[in-house]
């Protein structure tokens, strides 16, 4: 067995919340003067010693982490999983030094590179051969390295024509370019990668896999923290699990996986129906009073089979009249991928039209054999194009298209790739030669 | 896996390190980091400007002439015996400095919470860089105060320079340690309180009246002398006239307590700034 190369002994993590981490001198001041001018000065006092410090309460603290222990040996790949907000970016921050814990230590053994996004440190005024330097450097590749890989570098990021253009004038994609190809080259024996493969155009992610596994099959330890099950099964040997800041399991990624994709696909833990208790007093110009999903017969579910078709309800309130308003909502997959955008002025007269103040109920119909199975979030949002986004909910709800014998995986047993279950019209003509 | 766990481990974090577990170390071995740093600096520096680095030597020459028609033509402030022209320029270049060194620095923290929340470097690199980046500018502003020493010497109008030369380039690094240091101080403070961002800008502004920048010491009234001398960079910048055109009340006493300022400001900057550091990214 290898021997540990990370050695995480009950590391906790915690943040406060609230207003102390911006805390002024004005604040804490215009409280005080407040008090005393309102002549209610004992109240003023107590609040300022609370955000002052010391009298804090446990609600005012929120643990990122608690008692995590892993033992990560030389070869590992693994993989972390959770929810967001279940602390991997946290222990990622950690073992990368970018915050200490809380309480407990980490041990590690040999040199971290970690990559928790690309081309940190660039500068748009300086050249893409600057820039490759400046990058390096500060990820943790010495100058001789870099002077070394230079060539290859430049090649992997296929900006050989602009080495000396200052890299403002590049694309987002160029600039991201360039930085994967210098992290590509970051050769400490221990790796921590959060994400960063979910850019480029599709060529160029192929190309960063390929580097991945590479780096993989030398031997080298590599944590990766990604929403993406699909890449996580390709590239990692091992899984962690992380939930609320505990370590729910550990074990081979596959198995990780499917417990992780199994406990998230629980009735319970599926929020399909959104429905705010109170109007805030002072409005937004638009606000989403409701949204759920209900099948045929108006049954609120969260799931539903791939072959029955369902409807999304809408309900929300608009403060202010606009000359020109559209609802859109779009389905996003487990990986983040925008499977599906729909806009209220799609089938509706409503396009260019001015919309009234009211409450607005509206259903949009998701016909069956549309989707692939899996676990979807909803985000709604409504505005002007191009001018203002008057209302913007992110993942609000969520809900799951299940499979049953159907077209997809009846032949084979095994699921179809793909984003989209639609059957399409084929037409076989046979002669018997 | 007992046997294996005996090894030795090639780095513990903890909660948080010791008060002087400065980690010089590190910096020494990040010492082509810092110098990359430098060169952005530089290089972005006067980026998108017509005249670009002509600014360096362009700002204390307007500077100046600013200064000698207000303070020495208009308030006849005098000037040691020496040509206004070069008295004004020794205090101005040595302040700019001073303020490059304060001001760059003492926004660490919140100008870098980005690349600081991505990845681990030592982050007393930054304001190193900027105290170096300073010197550049530096450098070429005092090859302007020779030449405009040389012409006032060229054409013989009492200025000679004194044996204290020697003591520039020490005078030069107080005064980089001193603004590094309560550059330092102060963007560790500035992670809870922001306020100190905008009492550093006129705060500079007017630490120069009480700096000695634009008269000569030995204008101050007896009563309020000994309460000007109290401020480091009096004592530093009259040494610097004194090297450069003999003329300034420098003392041993004076530099020895400016010396003495300097290092221990910067020691409490380089502590402050190394507790800071390690948590600083989870309250801004």
């Amino acid at each position: 067995m290898h021997r540990p190369v990370i050695s995480i002994e009950n590391v906790s993590k915690r943040y406060r919340l609230g207003e102390f981490d911006s805390a002024s001198l004005g604040r804490n001041l215009s409280r005080r003067v407040h008090a005393w001018l309102s002549g209610n000065n004992s109240r003023g006092i107590r609040e300022h010693a609370d955000t002052a410090g010391g009298t804090a309460s446990d609600s005012d603290y929120i643990w990122a982490l608690r008692s995590v222990s892993l033992d990560i040996r030389e070869g590992d790949i693994v993989g972390i999983i959770g929810k967001n907000g279940a602390g991997k970016s946290t222990l990622l921050k950690i073992i990368s030094r970018i915050t200490t814990p809380t309480e407990g230590r980490i041990k590690i053994r040999g040199r971290i590179g970690s990559l928790l996004e690309v081309g940190t440190g660039m500068h748009p005024e300086m050249t893409a051969r600057e820039n490759i330097y400046i990058n390096g450097m500060i990820i943790g590749i010495k100058r001789q390295e870099i002077n070394r890989l230079f060539d290859e570098i430049v090649d992997f990021s296929g900006c050989e024509l602009f080495l000396d253009t200052p890299i403002k004038r590049f694309s987002t994609g160029m600039r991201v370019r360039l930085g994967f190809a210098v992290a590509a080259f970051l050769d400490t024996e221990i790796l921590i990668v959060d994400e960063v493969l979910a850019v480029g155009d599709l060529q160029f992610q192929k190309k960063c896999m390929g580097k991945m596994e590479e780096i993989g099959s030398e031997g080298r330890t590599i944590l990766f923290v990604s929403h993406n099950m699909a890449t996580l099964k390709v590239f990692c040997n091992k899984g962690v699990e992380l939930n609320s800041g505990r370590i729910v399991k550990t074990g081979p990624m596959d198995e990780i996986i499917k417990h992780y994709m199994d406990l998230n696909s629980d009735e319970s833990s599926l929020t399909s129906h959104y429905k705010t208790e109170s109007v805030p007093a002072v409005a937004d110009k638009a606000e989403l009073l409701e949204i759920f999903l209900a099948d045929a017969d108006g049954n609120h579910i969260s799931r539903i089979n791939v072959n029955q078709g369902f409807n999304i309800h809408i309900k929300w309130k608009l403060n202010i009249e606009v000359p020109f308003l559209r609802v859109c909502m779009e389905f996003i997959d487990a990986a983040g991928t925008v499977v599906l955008m729909t806009e209220d002025t799609d089938s509706t007269d409503l396009y260019g039209k001015p919309r009234k103040p009211g409450v607005y109920s509206q259903t949009v119909t998701v016909p069956a054999l549309l989707l692939m199975p899996g676990i979807y979030t909803v985000t709604v949002f409504a505005g002007m194009p191009r001018v203002e986004r008057i209302l913007e909910e992110n993942n609000i709800i969520q809900f799951e298209i299940t499979e049953n014998n159907t077209h997809l995986s009846s032949v084979t047993g095994e699921m179809r790739s793909g984003y989209i279950s639609t059957p399409l019209k084929w037409e076989i003509l046979f002669s018997d030669v | 896996m007992s046997s294996v766990d005996k090894e030795t481990w090639d780095d513990i974090i903890g909660p948080t390190r010791g008060l002087l577990d400065l980690k010089f170390g590190e910096i020494w071995k990040h010492r082509d980091l810092l110098y990359m740093f430098v060169w952005r600096d530089f290089k972005t520096a006067y980026k998108q400007t017509v005249l670009g680095f002509l600014w360096v030597v362009l700002q204390p020459v307007l500077m100046m002439a600013v200064y000698i028609v207000v303070f020495s033509r208009i308030a006849r402030i005098p000037t040691d015996g020496v040509p206004p022209a070069v008295f004004f320029l020794c205090g101005i270049i040595l302040w700019n400095y001073f303020t490059h060194c304060l001001t760059r620095t003492a926004n660490t923290f919140v100008q870098n919470s980005n690349i600081f929340g991505k990845i681990y470097f030592p982050r007393l690199l930054t304001p190193l860089s900027k105290t170096l980046s300073g010197l550049i500018n530096l450098t070429v502003q005092f090859a302007l105060l020779i030449a405009v020493i040389l012409y006032f010497v060229y054409t013989g109008q009492g200025i000679h320079m004194t044996g204290y030369l020697l003591m520039v380039p020490v005078l030069i690094l107080l005064t980089g340690c001193l603004g590094l240091g309560t550059g330092l101080i102060i963007s560790s403070l500035t992670v809870t309180y922001r306020d100190l961002m905008f009492v550093v800008s006129f705060g500079v502004q007017l630490l120069m009246f009480a700096s000695a920048v634009f008269y000569p010491v030995s204008i101050i009234p007896e009563e309020y002398r000994s309460a000007i001398l109290w401020n480091p960079m009096v004592h530093i910048l009259e040494a610097f006239r004194y090297a450069m055109v003999g003329a300034g009340a420098h003392s041993l006493t004076g530099i020895l307590y400016a010396s003495t300022f300097a290092l221990v400001t910067l020691f409490s900057g380089i502590v402050i700034f190394n507790r800071v550091e390690q948590t600083f990214i989870d309250s801004v």
